[in-house]
C-alpha cells in the first residue's frame, strides 16, 4: 500500500498546484460556478440581419433545413418574405437560444416561425453542446444564460461532478486545457515545416471535406452520434419534457405572439412507418398532443412518400432536387396556415 | 456499460461491497454471478438469455461427456455446432446477408438491411472460446466436468472479461472460483495501477487517436502518405485500446480477489512474426495453439505421405486463418490472418524461430524495424474499410495529392509520437525503476491528471464531419 500513499500524495499535490496555477493562469474564480464558460456571441449581429430581411416567416434547424429549404422557392410560393436561419451542428439549446435572444428580441419579429426537427431532437437538452459545439451554441448566447447552463450541463451532472466542476479547476477547466494541448500536439510539428495553426486548420478543411470521405463513413458517423437520441430515456416524452426547452420555446412564442410551427423531417435510417418502433411512436404521440394543447401545429413529413431516397445524399440531408422538392411540399403545408 | 463510465464506477462499487461483505464463498460467486448477468444485460436483456442458454447447454453437454464416454464424440460434436453455430449466426449473419441484399438490390429487389440486421450480442467470441477450451478439454480428459452450475456460469460469464477476455482457461479462473476469499490489501495494492493505466490508454490515448484515424480511414480515396500516418496512428490507437482494456480487466478481476492472465507483452517490440502473437493478444494465441495449431500438426505428422514442408506450412496458415475469421465478418481480417499465416511460414523457412535472437545489436535492430513495418502493414489491412480500398491505395493512390496531404499527416505522426510517449517512459521505468519508487507514483499522478483533463461528458463530444 506504500505504492499507492506515494501515488495518492503525489496527486494530491498536483491537484492542489493546478487548482492554484489554472484560476490565476486564465482569471477563473474560484469556486468557479458550475457549467462552461460560454464563447463569443453573434447575436446582435443577427438581429440586424433579421431586422433588415423584414421576414414574416422565420425558420430555424440545423444541417437539415440548411439543405433543404430554399428561402427564395418558398418565398415565391408563400408569397411572404423568409428569413432562414439553418445552422449545420445546432439542436434544441441553439434553437431555443435563436428564439429567445434573436427572434423573440429582434425589433422586426416574424408572425410565424417553423422549428425544422427529428423525432427527439427537440426534448434533449444536452445534445450538441460539449466540446466544439459549444462556441457554435455560444453564438447565439447573451453573457448570461442560467436556464440554458442549467438544463444542457448541470442537469446532466451527478453531484460528483458539480463538486469537481466548481472545486477541481482541472476538471472544471478541462475543455480549456485540452484545448491547449490539442494546439500543442496538431500544431508544433506542421509548424515546423512552416505552416501554422490557421494553415493546419485550413488543411483539415480541404482534406476532410464531405466529398473526400466515403458514404458509408458519414453515415456510420452520424448514425452512431444519432444514437444518443433512441436511448429508453430519451424516449421517454414525459420524462424528458420538463428538463428540456421546448416549454419555454412555447411560452417564448406566445407571450411575443409568434405561431410556433414544428416539422418533423424525414431521415432516411428507418425504412417505414411501419418499422418505428412503439417507443418512438409513442413519443411522437405525446408530442403532438402536447403541442395541441399549446396551440402549436406540428407537420409531420417523416415518412412523406414524396420524398423518395434519390433526393437524399445521405441519410439526412437532401439533393439539391431534393431541397426543391421539400420546399415545395412544405411551403403547400404552410400556405393554409398562414393564409388563415 | 462501459468501464470508464460513470454508471460503471457505481455498479462497481455497489457489487464490491456486497461481495465483500457477503463472507461465505458460495454467495460471493451468487453476487459475482448476477453482476455479471446485470453487467451484460444492461444493453439488452436478451443477450443475458443467450449467454445463460448456452451456457446451461454446454455445462450440461459436458456433464454427458463425461458419464456417457461412448458418446462423447456425439455430444462434443453437439456443443461445437451450438457454440459455432451460434457465433457464425450472430457474427457473420450480417456479412453474407449485406452481400445477398447487394445482389437483390442490383434485380431491383430492395430488402431492408436495417430491418434484418441482428445486432452481435457484445463479447460472443471471448465467451464462446471459453466455453469451447473447456468442451474440449472435458471431452480429452485433461479436465473434470464442472458439477456446480453456478461455478460454471460465473466461469463463462465473469463480467470482468465477458466483453473482450482476457479469454481465461477454466484450469487458471475456476480453482480461484471453488476457494474462500478474503479481503486483502494486496488485491488493492496490484489492482490501482492497472485500473489507472488501463483508463488513460483508453481514455486519453486511443480514442483520441481514433478521431483522426477514422477520418483518414474513413476517405474514399486518401493519398499513401495519409494512410501511412493514419496506420501507424491505428498501430498506436489498438494497442491502447485493446490493452487498456485488458489493464481495466484485470485491475477489476483484482479487486474481487480473482488473478488473470495478461494478454499482452510489449508486443511492438516482437523480432518474428511467431514473437509477435506470443505477446499480442496472448489468451487467444494460447488458444489457437492449443486447440487448432498443435492438433493440426500432430495430425498432419502422422500421415507420413505428405511433405514435411506442407506439415510446416499447413498448421500456421489455418490457425491464422481461423484467427482472421474469429476477429472479424469481412474479407480485410481473412486476409490479414493469411497474411500473417504467410508470414510466419517465411520467416519458419528462412530458419527464424520464434526465439530468434542474435548478439549482434544491428542485426536485432534490423530484425525488429522489418518486423515492426510488417506488423504495420498487418493493422493496414485489418483496419481498410474493404479490400478494393486498399488494393486501391497500395496500386493506385499517389503519394500526395494535393500540400495538405503532407500537413495533415505531419499533424497525424505528431499525435501518435506524443501520445506513444507514455507508454514507452512507462516500459522504461517499468524497467529501470524498483517497483512502488516515487518516480512510478509520480508517473501515475501525472497520467491521472491527464485523464480528468481529457475526461468526456455523459454526452457525444461527437464533431460531425460536416460542422
Amino acid at each position: 500500500m506504500s505504492s499507492f500513499r506515494r501515488y495518492l500524495l503525489v496527486l494530491c499535490l498536483l491537484a492542489i498546484a493546478t487548482s492554484v496555477y489554472i484560476p490565476l493562469k486564465w482569471g477563473l474564480p474560484y469556486p468557479k460556478a458550475p457549467g462552461p464558460k460560454l464563447g463569443a456571441s453573434l447575436v446582435a449581429q443577427y438581429k440586424n440581419e433579421l431586422n433588415k430581411s423584414g421576414a414574416d416567416l422565420a425558420l430555424i434547424g440545423d444541417s437539415v433545413l440548411f439543405h433543404g429549404v430554399i428561402p427564395d422557392q418558398m418565398a415565391a410560393l408563400t408569397g411572404r418574405k423568409i428569413y432562414k436561419f439553418g445552422v449545420p451542428g445546432t439542436a434544441s439549446a441553439a434553437w431555443y437560444l435563436m428564439l429567445k435572444n434573436v427572434i423573440a428580441a429582434a425589433a422586426h419579429k416574424p408572425r410565424y416561425l417553423v422549428v425544422t426537427f427529428r423525432d427527439t431532437i427537440l426534448t434533449v437538452p444536452d445534445y450538441r453542446v460539449n466540446g466544439k459545439y459549444l462556441n457554435l451554441v455560444s453564438r447565439f448566447a447573451t453573457s448570461k444564460e442560467p436556464l440554458f447552463i442549467q438544463r444542457s450541463f448541470i442537469q446532466q451532472m451527478s453531484p460528483v461532478e458539480q463538486l469537481a466542476d466548481q472545486y477541481l479547476p482541472i476538471y472544471g477547466s478541462r475543455l480549456l486545457a485540452r484545448d491547449k494541448l490539442n494546439y500543442f500536439i496538431r500544431y508544433s510539428l506542421p509548424a515546423v515545416f512552416g505552416c501554422n495553426a490557421k494553415c493546419t486548420d485550413k488543411a483539415n478543411i480541404i482534406v476532410f471535406r464531405d466529398n473526400n470521405l466515403g458514404q458509408n463513413s458519414l453515415t456510420n458517423a452520424a448514425a452512431s452520434a444519432e444514437a444518443y437520441l433512441y436511448t429508453p430515456d430519451r424516449l421517454d416524452f414525459s420524462r424528458q419534457l420538463d428538463q428540456s426547452f421546448l416549454p419555454e420555446m412555447v411560452r417564448i412564442a406566445r407571450e411575443n405572439k409568434i405561431q410556433l410551427i414544428l416539422v418533423r423531417t424525414k431521415h432516411l435510417n428507418a425504412a417505414s412507418e411501419k418499422s418505428e418502433s412503439a417507443a418512438l411512436k409513442n413519443y411522437i404521440q405525446a408530442l403532438k398532443t402536447y403541442a395541441a394543447q399549446n396551440n402549436v401545429i406540428v407537420l409531420d413529413f417523416a415518412y412523406d412518400k414524396r420524398l423518395t431516397r434519390k433526393l437524399y445524399y445521405d441519410n439526412y440531408h437532401t439533393t439539391m432536387a431534393g431541397a426543391v422538392v421539400f420546399t415545395k411540399i412544405l411551403s403547400e403545408a404552410l400556405l393554409p396556415i398562414i393564409n388563415k | 456499460m462501459s468501464f470508464t463510465s460513470l454508471t460503471f464506477v457505481g455498479f462497481l462499487l455497489i457489487v464490491l461491497a456486497l461481495y465483500w461483505l457477503a463472507r461465505r464463498q458460495a454467495w460471493q460467486n451468487i453476487i459475482l454471478l448476477a453482476a455479471s448477468y446485470i453487467f451484460y444485460g444492461w444493453l439488452n436483456p436478451w443477450y443475458g438469455v443467450l449467454l445463460g442458454l448456452s451456457s446451461a447447454a454446454d455445462f450440461f453437454i459436458a456433464l454427458g461427456i463425461a458419464r456417457y464416454r461412448n458418446r462423447s464424440r456425439a455430444l462434443l460434436t453437439l456443443s461445437l455446432l451450438l457454440n459455432l453455430g451460434v457465433l457464425a449466426f450472430f457474427k457473420y449473419y450480417d456479412f453474407f446477408n449485406v452481400g445477398l441484399v447487394a445482389q437483390l438490390a442490383k434485380v431491383g429487389v430492395h430488402a431492408d438491411v436495417f430491418l434484418v440486421s441482428i445486432l452481435l450480442p457484445a463479447g460472443l467470441s471471448f465467451y464462446t472460446l471459453r466455453k469451447l477450451a473447456y468442451i474440449l478439454d472435458v471431452s480429452r480428459g485433461a479436465f473434470q466436468p464442472v458439477e456446480n452450475f453456478v461455478d460454471f456460469s460465473l466461469y463463462v460469464s465473469f463480467f470482468p472479461q465477458i466483453v473482450a477476455g482476457p479469454i481465461e482457461r477454466i484450469q487458471k479462473l475456476l480453482p480461484q472460483i471453488q476457494l474462500p476469499r478474503t479481503w486483502k490489501p494486496e488485491f488493492f495494492s496490484a489492482a490501482w495501477p492497472l485500473l489507472v493505466m488501463g483508463v488513460f490508454k483508453k481514455v486519453v490515448v486511443a480514442d483520441t487517436i481514433s478521431a483522426v484515424v477514422d477520418r483518414i480511414f474513413g476517405m474514399q480515396s486518401p493519398s499513401k502518405a495519409l494512410v501511412l500516418a493514419a496506420v501507424l496512428g491505428f498501430t498506436l490507437q489498438i494497442l491502447a485500446d485493446f490493452s487498456g482494456y485488458t489493464d481495466m480487466a484485470r485491475g477489476i478481476a483484482l479487486l474481487f480477489g480473482f488473478e488473470t492472465s495478461e494478454n499482452f507483452n510489449k508486443p511492438y517490440l516482437a523480432l518474428t512474426p511467431s514473437d509477435f502473437w506470443n505477446r499480442w493478444h496472448i489468451t487467444l494465441s494460447n488458444f489457437l495453439r492449443d486447440y487448432i495449431f498443435f492438433p493440426l500438426r500432430r495430425a498432419l505428422l502422422k500421415k507420413r505421405t505428405l511433405p514435411a514442408w506442407l506439415v510446416q506450412a499447413i498448421p500456421p496458415l489455418v490457425t491464422m486463418f481461423v484467427s482472421g475469421l474469429w476477429h472479424g465478418a469481412g474479407w480485410t481480417y481473412l486476409l490479414w490472418g493469411i497474411y500473417y499465416g504467410v508470414l510466419i511460414v517465411i520467416y519458419q523457412s528462412s530458419g527464424i524461430q520464434v526465439n530468434w535472437q542474435q548478439s549482434n545489436k544491428l542485426k536485432v535492430l534490423i530484425a525488429w524495424l522489418v518486423m515492426f513495418s510488417l506488423i504495420v502493414f498487418g493493422w493496414f489491412l485489418f483496419r481498410a474499410p474493404s479490400i478494393a480500398w486498399a488494393g486501391q491505395v497500395l496500386f493506385q493512390a499517389a503519394w500526395l495529392t494535393k500540400p495538405q496531404d503532407a500537413i495533415i499527416a505531419l499533424m497525424m505522426l505528431a499525435m501518435a509520437a506524443v501520445y506513444s510517449f507514455p507508454l514507452i517512459l512507462k516500459m522504461l521505468l517499468d524497467r529501470f525503476s524498483k517497483p512502488g519508487s516515487w518516480w512510478l507514483a509520480a508517473y501515475f499522478a501525472v497520467i491521472t491528471i491527464v485523464t480528468i483533463v481529457y475526461i468526456n461528458s455523459s454526452n457525444p463530444d461527437f464533431i460531425y464531419f460536416q460542422f
